[in-house]
C-alpha cells in the first residue's frame, strides 16, 4: 500500500512539476524550405483543393495566346482558402484573370501589389469569395482563392500571351507545369517575407498530383507547318490544313503535369516567320520587327578558348539530372580542342575546383575531369553564389576567349543576386547557362545567359546531351552577328526595345519591339558584322501596313520593357524603376512584380468568415529525387519522452502492484 | 589527526528497515526486512572528534543549501529552458518521495561531517571562483548530498537521485551522444548483416543499395538511458538494494538499454529505408515496444536481485 502511495505521489509530482508539453514556436522562426506533404486524416478539411488545370493555347504566326483554367473544389466540411504556386513561361505577359462561381463571372482588376493584397484581405475578412494572382518570380505565380465553401466548384481562368522566337529554324512552345523545390539557404528577414512561396508542400518522388491536367494547342503557322512533335509528352496530332495543326495530350499520359510540356515545330521550306507586324491602337501604335539571321560563317579563324565549367552537384540534381549533366559534360569535354584550356568547379553546399588554374585539354586532363564528374553523387544545398564568385575571380590569361558554362537545374532563390554578380564580374567573358531536368528554373537559366552575353540551353534528358553540346560548340566558335545596329528610315519609331542589341550567337531572328506614330511607311534597317563581312536587312513598313490589328503586340511590348527594367532592377533597385514597372503593369493590364490581379465576389458567402488555409501540394518534377526537398535520409529517432515516461511509470506501477500482491500472499501464508 | 579520534564502540548494524540503527525497524515479514546485502558505510567503528557537537541532519542540509545557494538560478534556468526536457524534476520528485525524512531530525554522523567538511575545505576555493562550470559545482553539491542521504540511511539507489536531479541531459548528449550513436550504428549494422541484409556502416550512417539511414542526434538512445536509469533507481530504491546489488542492476540496465536501443535502430532501418511501410505512429510504437522490453527486464532483474539477497 505504501509503495503504491509513494508511486502515485511521485507520478503526480512529476506531472505537476513538468512544464507544458506544447511548445509555441516563434512565428518568425520559420524557414523557407519546401517540405513533404503529409495527408492528415480527419478534420473535414479539403487538403488538395485544386482539382484540374486545363490549358488551351493558340499560336498564330509567332504569337501564342494561352488560357489556363484552374478548377478548385472543396469536398471537405469547412470553408478554405487555397494557395497554389505554379509556374509560367519566362516570356509570358499575363493580361487577364476571371473567376467563375456557378453562373457568376467576376473579372479581376489589376492593382498595385499591396493594394490588391489589401482588397483581397478585406474580402476575406468579410466572408466574400475572392482570388488573388501574384507574381513571385517572372516565371512563378501564386494564386490564392479565399472562401471556397464546402461543395463549391470555382474556376479561375488566367490569360497570357507570349512571343515565339524560332531557334535554328525550330519554333518551340513551352508550358511549364510545376515549380521545382527551391533551395533558399540562409536568407534575410526581408527575403523570408517576400519568398514565403518557397515553403510549399511537395508530394514524394513518383507520387502524382491528384489534380487532372489537360492540354490543347492549336497552331496556325501562317505557312505550312511540319515536323510537329513533343519530346516530353505523347500527343494526338491532327492536321486540319497544311498550316493548321491541333495537338492534344494523349490519354495514355499518366502523370503529365510533372514536367514541362514542350512542343517543337518547323515551317515548311526551312524558313521562319520574319518581317514586320503592326498594331494601331486608340492611343498608341506598336510594331514588332523580326529579321532573318545571316548564314553562319564556315571558315572563320577560331582563337584559343578557356572554358570554365560550373557544375551543380546538389541534392536536387541527384539521380536523373546529374546523369544528364554527366552525359552533357562528357560531350562538352569531348569537343574541346588541344589548344583549349578548361577547369571545373563543382558546387553544392560547398564547392571544390578541379585545379587551381585552367588545364590544357589533353587526354590525361580530360580523363581526370571526366572521372571527377563521374564520381559526383549529388547531395547538399545549392550555394550558387559562392561558386560563381569563386569561378569569376579565377585569374584569366590575355588573348584567350573565356567562357563560363553553368550547369544546373536552377532550383535556387537568389536569381537577382546571381544576375548582379555575373553582370559585375564577367570581365570580357561570356556565360552560357545549361538548364538540366524536366522542369528547369528557366528564369535563372535565361537570365544568367542574358546578363552573361551568352545563350541558354535546356537539356531535359541525357539523350539531348550530344545535340546540345554540338550547338554550344557552334555558338562559341562562330557567332552569327555582332555589332548589331537598328536604324529607322522615314519611320517614326520610339520606345524601341531592346535599346542595345546583344550579339547573335544562336540561329534566330533579330527582334525589335517599339511604338510608332505618324504614317505607316519607311524602312527598318538591321545591320551587323559576322565572319563573312557586313550584313544588312531592310524591312519595309508599307508591306505590313495592310494589317494593323495585332493587339497582342501591346502586351508583348510592355512585357519586354518590364523584363528589361526588371533586369536593371536586379542590378540596382531604384524607386523610379519600380514605379515605371508598376505604371506599365497598370497601364497595360499586366501582372508584374509590383502589380497583381484581384477578383472579389460581391456576395458575402461565408458570414462567419472563418476559414482554413490550405497549401496545394505540388508534385516533384519528373526525375527529381526526394533529396531535393531534403530530410529524405531516414533516421531512427527514439520514442518521445512522454512515451518513455508513460511506459516507465506503467511498468513501475504494475511491478509495484505485483510486489504488493506477493507480499500479501507471504503475509497470508505466515 | 588520527590520535585525536576516539573509538566510540562497535557499529550498529543498519538494515533497510532500520536505517538509523534501530529506529524505524521494518516489521517482520516485510520483503525488505531481511536484506543481508545492504551494509551501511558506517559499519566501521564509530569515531568522533573531541568536542564534537552533533548537528541535526536538517541543519546540515540547510548549511549545504546555503553554501550552494548561488547554483539555484543556474539549476532553475537550465531546468526551465527545455534544453534538458525538465525531466530532472522527475528524479527530484522520486528522491523527495523515497527519502526517509524522519531521519533528518537525528544528528548527523561524525564521519559524514568530517567528510563533508573536508570536501568543502578542499572545494570551496574552486566553488567560490567563477571559472568552474556550474554543472561541475552541481556535481560536487550532488556528491555531498549523496553522503548526507547515505548518513540518514536512505537506500543507495535513492542516494544517487541528486545526480539524476541535475539538468545534465543536454550536456550528456553533447559528450556522450556521438559515441553512443556510433555504437548504435555499428551494433545495428552488425545485427542487420547477421539477419542477412548486407548493410554498410559509415560513421553513424547505415547504407544499403543506395538508401541511407542515419543514426542522428535524436537516435542515440540517451533518453532511453536516462528514463531507464530513473526506473532502475526507483526500483532499486523500493527494493532497498544494497550497493553491490545496485551496481549489478546498474550494469544489467546499461546492457539492456543499449542493447534494446541497437535492436530498435535495426528494426527501424526497414521502414526508414523504404523496405516496409509503417503508419506515422509506427516509429514511436516500435521504440516504445523495445523500451517496454528493456524496462520490464530491468524490473525483473531488480526483483531477481532482491530475491537472491533474501535467500
Amino acid at each position: 500500500m505504501k509503495t503504491t502511495r509513494l508511486l502515485a505521489t511521485l507520478f503526480l509530482l512529476a506531472w505537476a512539476a513538468l512544464p507544458a508539453r506544447a511548445t509555441n514556436h516563434d512565428p518568425d522562426d520559420t524557414t523557407l524550405s519546401p517540405y513533404f506533404f503529409v495527408h492528415s486524416a480527419g478534420g473535414g478539411t479539403e487538403q488538395m483543393p485544386l482539382k484540374s488545370t486545363a490549358v488551351d493555347a493558340q499560336i498564330v504566326g509567332v504569337i501564342a495566346d494561352v488560357v489556363v483554367t484552374q478548377t478548385y473544389e472543396n469536398t471537405g466540411r469547412v470553408p478554405i482558402e487555397a494557395e497554389y504556386v505554379f509556374p509560367g513561361s519566362t516570356r509570358a505577359a499575363v493580361y487577364g484573370l476571371e473567376m467563375r462561381i456557378g453562373d457568376r463571372r467576376i473579372t479581376a482588376e489589376i492593382k498595385e501589389k499591396e493594394k490588391a493584397r489589401a482588397i483581397y484581405e478585406e474580402a476575406k475578412k468579410e466572408g466574400k469569395t475572392a482570388s488573388l494572382l501574384e507574381q513571385e518570380r517572372p516565371n512563378v505565380f501564386k494564386m490564392k482563392v479565399a472562401h471556397i465553401l464546402p461543395g463549391d466548384h470555382i474556376e479561375v481562368e488566367l490569360r497570357y500571351t507570349e512571343l515565339l522566337v524560332p531557334e535554328n529554324l525550330i519554333y518551340q512552345f513551352v508550358y511549364p507545369t510545376v515549380v521545382g523545390p527551391r533551395y533558399a539557404g540562409n536568407t534575410g528577414e526581408q527575403d523570408k517575407k517576400d519568398n514565403q512561396w518557397v515553403s510549399s508542400p511537395y508530394f514524394k518522388q513518383g507520387q502524382p498530383s491528384p489534380a487532372t491536367f489537360s492540354f490543347n494547342l492549336e497552331i496556325n503557322g501562317g505557312m505550312a507547318v511540319q515536323e510537329v512533335r513533343s519530346r516530353t509528352h505523347k500527343m494526338k496530332t491532327t492536321f486540319n490544313g497544311p498550316d493548321l495543326v491541333d495537338l492534344q495530350l494523349d490519354p495514355s499520359e499518366k502523370n503529365p503535369a510533372d514536367r514541362d510540356v514542350i512542343v517543337d515545330y518547323r515551317l515548311a521550306g526551312g524558313t521562319v516567320q520574319t518581317g514586320l507586324i503592326l498594331h494601331e491602337g486608340k492611343d498608341e501604335n506598336f510594331f514588332l520587327a523580326m529579321a532573318q539571321p545571316p548564314v553562319r560563317p564556315k571558315d572563320t579563324e577560331i582563337p584559343a578558348r578557356e572554358m570554365i565549367f560550373i557544375v551543380d552537384v546538389s541534392g536536387s540534381m541527384n539521380g536523373f539530372p546529374l546523369d544528364t549533366s554527366k552525359a552533357l559534360m562528357k560531350n562538352l569535354l569531348g569537343r574541346l580542342r588541344p589548344t583549349d584550356t578548361f577547369n571545373i568547379l563543382f558546387f553544392a553546399g560547398d564547392s571544390f575546383i578541379l585545379s587551381d588554374k585552367s588545364l590544357p585539354a589533353n587526354p590525361e586532363n580530360l580523363k581526370r575531369a571526366q572521372d571527377a564528374m563521374d564520381n559526383q553523387q549529388g547531395g547538399g544545398g545549392t550555394e550558387l553564389l559562392p561558386a560563381l564568385q569563386h569561378a569569376l575571380a579565377l585569374p584569366r590569361t590575355d588573348n584567350i576567349s573565356r567562357s563560363f558554362l553553368v550547369i544546373t537545374d536552377g532550383y535556387i532563390m537568389v536569381e537577382p543576386e546571381a544576375f548582379d554578380l555575373i553582370r559585375k564580374n564577367l570581365n570580357r567573358a561570356n556565360l552560357f547557362a545549361f538548364g538540366i531536368g524536366s522542369s528547369v528554373n528557366r528564369h535563372l537559366i535565361e537570365g544568367m545567359a542574358r546578363v552573361g552575353q551568352g545563350e541558354p540551353f535546356m537539356v531535359t534528358n541525357p539523350g539531348q546531351a550530344k545535340e546540345t553540346a554540338n550547338r554550344f560548340a557552334e555558338y562559341v566558335s562562330r557567332p552569327l552577328l555582332t555589332d548589331i545596329q537598328v536604324s529607322m528610315i522615314d519611320f517614326q519609331a520610339y520606345d524601341v526595345e531592346p535599346v542595345r542589341q546583344p550579339d547573335l550567337l544562336a540561329e534566330r531572328p533579330v527582334i525589335v519591339f517599339g511604338k510608332w506614330k505618324g504614317n505607316a511607311h519607311g524602312t527598318i534597317r538591321i545591320s551587323g558584322k559576322n565572319g563573312l563581312g557586313l550584313f544588312q536587312q531592310d524591312l519595309a513598313v508599307e508591306k505590313a501596313a495592310s494589317h494593323r490589328n495585332n493587339p497582342a503586340l501591346r502586351s508583348l511590348w510592355a512585357r519586354y520593357r518590364i523584363a528589361q527594367l526588371g533586369d536593371y532592377n536586379n542590378l540596382q533597385k531604384t524607386d523610379e524603376r519600380v514605379q515605371a514597372i508598376t505604371r506599365l503593369g497598370l497601364d497595360y493590364n499586366l501582372l508584374t512584380a509590383y502589380t497583381s490581379f484581384v477578383a472579389v465576389d460581391k456576395i458575402v458567402r461565408n458570414p462567419t468568415a472563418g476559414l482554413t488555409n490550405v497549401k496545394q501540394p505540388l508534385p516533384l518534377p519528373k526525375g527529381v529525387s526526394n533529396s531535393a526537398v531534403g530530410s529524405e535520409v531516414g533516421t531512427t529517432p527514439e520514442p518521445g519522452e512522454w512515451v518513455l515516461m508513460g511506459i516507465g511509470s506503467l511498468l513501475l506501477a504494475v511491478w509495484a502492484w505485483n510486489r504488493r500482491r506477493l507480499q500479501g500472499l507471504v503475509e497470508a501464508r505466515a | 589527526m588520527k590520535n585525536r579520534l576516539e573509538t566510540e564502540g562497535s557499529a550498529t548494524l543498519l538494515s533497510p528497515g532500520n536505517p538509523t540503527g534501530g529506529r524505524n525497524a521494518a516489521p517482520p515479514g516485510h520483503p525488505c526486512s531481511h536484506e543481508r546485502e545492504f551494509v551501511d558505510i558506517d559499519t566501521a567503528p564509530r569515531t568522533h572528534v573531541r568536542g564534537y557537537i552533533p548537528l541535526p541532519r536538517w541543519a546540515v542540509l540547510a548549511g549545504l543549501a546555503a553554501v550552494f545557494w548561488p547554483l539555484l538560478p543556474w539549476w532553475v534556468g537550465r531546468t526551465a529552458d527545455s534544453s534538458d526536457g525538465s525531466w530532472n524534476l522527475l528524479a527530484l520528485a522520486a528522491m523527495l518521495v523515497l527519502t526517509p525524512w524522519k531521519a533528518f531530525r537525528e544528528p548527523a554522523g561524525e564521519k559524514v561531517m568530517i567528510r563533508l567538511c573536508a570536501i568543502l575545505a578542499l572545494a570551496l576555493p574552486l566553488l567560490a571562483g567563477g571559472n568552474l562550470p556550474p554543472l561541475v559545482k552541481g556535481l560536487v553539491a550532488a556528491g555531498m548530498l549523496v553522503l548526507l542521504w547515505r548518513d540518514c540511511g536512505a537506500p543507495p539507489a535513492v542516494c544517487l537521485f541528486p545526480f539524476l536531479s541535475l539538468p545534465l541531459l543536454a550536456t550528456a548528449d553533447f559528450y556522450l551522444g556521438y559515441p553512443l550513436r556510433l555504437l548504435v550504428a555499428e551494433g545495428s549494422g552488425a545485427l542487420l548483416r547477421i539477419a542477412g541484409w548486407p548493410v554498410g556502416v559509415s560513421g553513424v550512417g547505415l547504407a544499403w543499395e543506395g538508401r541511407q539511414v542515419m543514426v542522428d542526434a535524436p537516435c542515440s538512445g540517451l533518453k532511453m538511458l536516462w528514463f531507464g536509469a530513473w526506473m532502475t533507481l526507483v526500483a532499486a530504491g523500493l527494493c532497498r538494494l544494497g550497493p553491490v546489488a545496485l551496481f549489478r542492476l546498474g550494469l544489467t540496465a546499461l546492457f539492456l538499454l543499449v542493447g534494446f536501443n541497437i535492436v530498435r535502430a535495426a528494426a527501424l532501418f526497414f521502414p526508414e529505408s523504404g523496405l516496409l511501410t509503417l503508419p506515422a505512429w509506427g516509429h514511436g510504437a516500435i521504440g516504445g515496444f523495445f523500451f517496454f522490453l528493456a524496462g520490464g527486464s530491468i524490473l525483473a532483474a531488480a526483483h531477481q536481485l532482491q530475491t537472491r539477497s533474501l535467500r
